[in-house]
Parts: C-alpha cells; structure tokens; sequence
C-alpha cells in the first residue's frame, strides 16, 4: 500500500506542489509512481547526483520511439525522430560532448553584446506598446511573443520573417508533448517541422556565402572547422534553441511576475535595490522555475535510497522539490530576492547544463528592470490557475494586469 | 606586451555546474572531479588554453589568477 497520491496531474498537486514535494523528500525519496510507471526523486542531494551521473541517461527518445510506436508509426515519424533524436538535450556522451561543441562559439561573451542589442530592442518596443493601455494580457502581450522573437532574430531571422517563428515553435512543444494515438496533431506538427527546417535551409544558404553575425552563422563557423558535424547538425540545433529557449522563458517571465506581484515588500526591495535583481531572478528560477522536473533512464541497474532501479527503468528528477529542500535551503518555502547563495537546479547541472542561461538571465533582467521602472502601479487582476503538466511550470493565460 | 606572470588557474566550486565544456575542449587540462565540479589538472599552465577555457564556460567559473605586478 502507498500513501502517495500517484496522480502527478491531480488538481491539489498541480496548483501547489509544495506539500506534495515535501512528503516525497521525507518519506519516499525514491518512489515508484506507479501510474507514471517510473521512478520519482526528490532530495537535492539524489537529484544533483542523479543529474551528474554517466549512468542516467539522456536519450529518451528512442525508447519512445522503440516500444510505444508501431513499424508504420515510426516510419511515417522518422522526420520528427531524426529532428528529435540530434537534440543535445536528448543525446548521451560520446555524441552529446561532440554535438554540444557547435555551440562552443555560439554563447561566448564576445555573442552576448549582440544579443543584448537584439534583447532590449524588443523589450522597448513591447513596453511602447503598453503605454497608453489600461489592461494587458502579460502573456500575450508580452511573455509568449517577446522570447520567440528574440531568438528567432538571434538565429538570423529578419524582421518580417519573425512572427513565422510562433507557430514553428508551438508545433514542436506538439511534438515533444503528444502522446500515442495523436496523430493529426503530430502529423500537422511534422507538416510544421519540415516547413522550419527549409526555412533555416534558406538563411544557411545565403550564409554560406555571406556569413553575418548572428547565431547561424556562429554555429556555422564551428561546423567549417569540425568534420564530424553536418549541416543538418546546425539547422536542427536552431530548431532545438527555438524549442528550449521560447516556453521556458515565457513561463519564468509569467511565474516570477505574478510572484513578486503578490508580495509588494519584495516588489519594492527590487526597485529600491536594482542589485537584487540578479538574486531576484535566481530566486524566481528556485521558487517557481520554469521545469518542475526533467526524465532520464537508468543505464545500468543501481540502488537509490534503499530501492533497486534496474536499467531501462525511467526516472523523474523533480527539480522543483530538490529546490524546496530544506537540507540544502534556509526556509526554501519562503520568497526572498536576496537569497545568496542560491545553487537551484532549475538550469539542470552537470553535462545538460542549459546552454542558454546568460540568455535567459538577461531577457530576464532587462525585461524586469524596465517593466518595473516603466509600470510602478501594475497590478494583478487574475486568478493564478497552474496548467496541469507533469514537467512543465506554466500558469494558464490570461495573466491580466492592470498598469494604471 | 604581457609581463604578467600566470601562477594558476581556478575553478569556483560555487559558479562551476559541471558542464563540462572546459573538459570537452581541453580533456588534458581540466578535470571534473567526484564532487562534480571541474578542476583545473594540466601539470603544466597553458595561459591560452585556460583563457579560451575561461570564455567557453557558461557561467564564468574559470579565473586566471596572475601574479601581482609590481
Ligand atoms: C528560464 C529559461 C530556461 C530554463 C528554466 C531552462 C532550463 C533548461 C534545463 C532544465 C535544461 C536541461 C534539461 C535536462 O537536463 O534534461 C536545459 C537545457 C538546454 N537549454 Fe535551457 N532553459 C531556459 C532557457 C533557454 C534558452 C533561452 C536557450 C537558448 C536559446 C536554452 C537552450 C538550452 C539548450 C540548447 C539545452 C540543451 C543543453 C544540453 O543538453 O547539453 N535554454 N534548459
Ligand atoms: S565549463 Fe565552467 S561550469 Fe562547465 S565544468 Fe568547466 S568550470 Fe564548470
């Protein structure tokens, strides 16, 4: 008999998780989610362990592929698998520490002046836009469209083009989160896939001759000088930076607002102190990061906190509980803009590490510090209702608020 | 000109997240070590490994420490 309510998706979880992470981390550290059919880990101590360990895989993939597709599914979704399948966020050592190497050049300080040009560019041109508005929709209005954008005119996409990018990526979230049986939605989200992957087609071409300095480019350039990595390697690494970088960073802008927003003492040591908000944002990444958890599969058998994982088995890391652990945090239920120092796990650790963190700390930084200047007097005017997903932290649009 | 004498290089247990990057690019140099975070290992200082190294890592762990100059 288990005490544990093995339903990830039940409505008292989804909307508060806390109490639900904390009864895992004290009393079934290891546990076996019998409706999930993996295992569930929940200390810091066993999540960053499992998260540096050569023996949890990455690739979820292709077993997915493997045992739940039938021959003629998996051959009518071979592109979505070839696509899926180069991701670095779903490769293991040796291909992954070859493959995470084109974005060697991509993410290195001497790229971050550009982005940030591209960054606040955008954050002006949203919040121009609010300006004279009584009420907008922060994710509509802002979070949803704002990171899109932004990485798409990284990529190398021009201005016109930008707006494509929005339904590209809302096909390949289809992707990764359809489950069997979906096949009009992942049929219509293949569709979409081989439309993205012609698009960035086009732009590498006219690099070949002309590189520029953007993100194409700069994965290009590594790709020249290594021979193990393709063309197709760079355009499905912008396919990749497309679906890693858009809903992550719409839902860390929405969770952290709408945080802050009800805690105006917090609010106001953020604008009376711009230092905090480095630590600010740390602690909205903690408090309400963006992925609750992440998966990986055992790649030999083990023992886990007296349990036998046996290999194959899968395994959820539940960042977002290992970030709430008191072990390793000073009253982790509670909100604090100065927390320092604060090694949450919400960018994952170890070889996964997100590639884009400067990115998202500095969409996140810019948007913040100009949102609060700009708009002193926002306030909320709706409810907080958390979608219901297994990994995903999202909070159901709209998010209204009023700016007056 | 470059008098500056590079006497080590560090790792911050504090920033570093294990990525490996600096491993992957220098496998001689840099090691991660059991408690997940890398070390700068290389018998020998190799000041532009260590820089490209520095500029590489994701969160800015790797610092070149130079003697003081006079
Ligand atoms: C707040 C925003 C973000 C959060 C919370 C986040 C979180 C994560 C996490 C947890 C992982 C590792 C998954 C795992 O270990 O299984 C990851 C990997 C990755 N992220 Fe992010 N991410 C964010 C924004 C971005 C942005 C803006 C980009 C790029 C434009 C990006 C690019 C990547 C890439 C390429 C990987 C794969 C790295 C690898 O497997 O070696 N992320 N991210
Ligand atoms: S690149 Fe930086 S974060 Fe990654 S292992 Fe080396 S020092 Fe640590």
């Amino acid at each position: 008999m288990s005490a544990v309510n093995d339903d990830l998706l039940d409505p008292e979880i989804v909307q508060n998780p806390a109490p639900y992470y904390q009864l895992l981390r004290e009393h079934h550290p290891c546990h076996w989610n019998e409706r999930w059919r993996g295992w569930v880990l929940s200390r810091y101590e066993d999540v960053y362990n499992a998260l540096h360990s050569s023996q949890m895989l990455a690739d979820r993939i292709t077993p997915f592929f493997q045992t739940r597709l039938s021959e003629e599914e998996r051959r009518h979704f071979a592109l979505t698998y070839e696509v899926l399948h180069s991701f670095v966020v779903f490769r293991d050592p040796p291909d992954h520490t070859h493959l995470r190497r084109i974005f060697a050049r991509a993410f290195m300080p001497k790229s971050s002046a550009t982005m940030r040009d591209v960054v606040a560019g955008y954050v002006k041109d949203f919040f121009d836009e609010w300006e004279g508005r009584d009420i907008v929709d922060l994710n509509r209005d802002f979070a949803y469209p704002f990171p899109a954008n932004v990485i798409a005119s990284i990529i190398g996409a021009p201005r016109e083009d930008v707006h494509r990018f929005h339904a590209w990526a809302d096909a390949l979230t289809t992707l990764l989160l359809a489950g069997v049986g979906e096949e009009q939605r992942m049929d219509r989200a293949q569709n979409a896939l081989i439309e993205f992957k012609d698009y960035l087609a086009g732009l590498y071409e006219e690099r070949l001759r002309k590189p520029r300095n953007d993100m194409m480019s700069w994965l290009m350039e590594v790709q020249r000088n290594d021979s193990a990595l393709t063309r197709d390697d760079v355009l499905h690494s912008c396919i990749l930076l497309v679906n890693a970088g858009h809903e992550t960073t719409q839902d860390l802008i929405c969770n952290t607002l709408t945080t802050l927003l009800k805690m105006p003492e917090q609010l106001d040591l953020l604008r009376e102190n711009p230092a905090y908000m480095k630590t600010g944002i740390e602690e909205g990444l903690r408090f309400n990061g963006p992925l609750k958890g992440t998966m990986r599969v055992a790649g030999a058998d083990m023992s886990i906190a007296g349990k036998s994982v046996r290999e194959g088995d899968r395994i959820l890391l539940l960042m977002g509980a290992a970030n709430r652990d008191p072990a390793k945090f000073r009253d982790p239920e509670t909100f604090d803009v100065t927390r320092s120092p604060n090694p949450h796990l919400s960018f994952s650790h170890g070889i996964h590490f997100c590639l884009g963190a400067p990115l998202a700390r500095m969409e996140m930084e810019i948007a913040f510090n100009e949102m609060l200047r700009r708009f002193p007097k926002m306030h909320l005017t709706s409810e907080i209702k958390w979608d219901p997903r297994i990994l995903g932290r999202s909070i159901a649009p709209p998010i209204n608020l009023m700016l007056g | 000109m470059n008098d500056r004498k590079l006497i080590r290089v560090e790792v911050d247990p504090n920033l570093c997240v294990g990525s490996g990057m600096c491993v992957n690019f220098n496998p001689d140099l840099f090691q991660i070590q059991p408690d997940g975070h890398a070390a700068y290992v290389g018998r020998k200082l190799d000041e532009m490994a260590a820089l490209d190294a520095a500029e590489l890592c994701p969160v800015s762990a790797i610092n070149l420490i130079y003697e003081e100059q006079q």
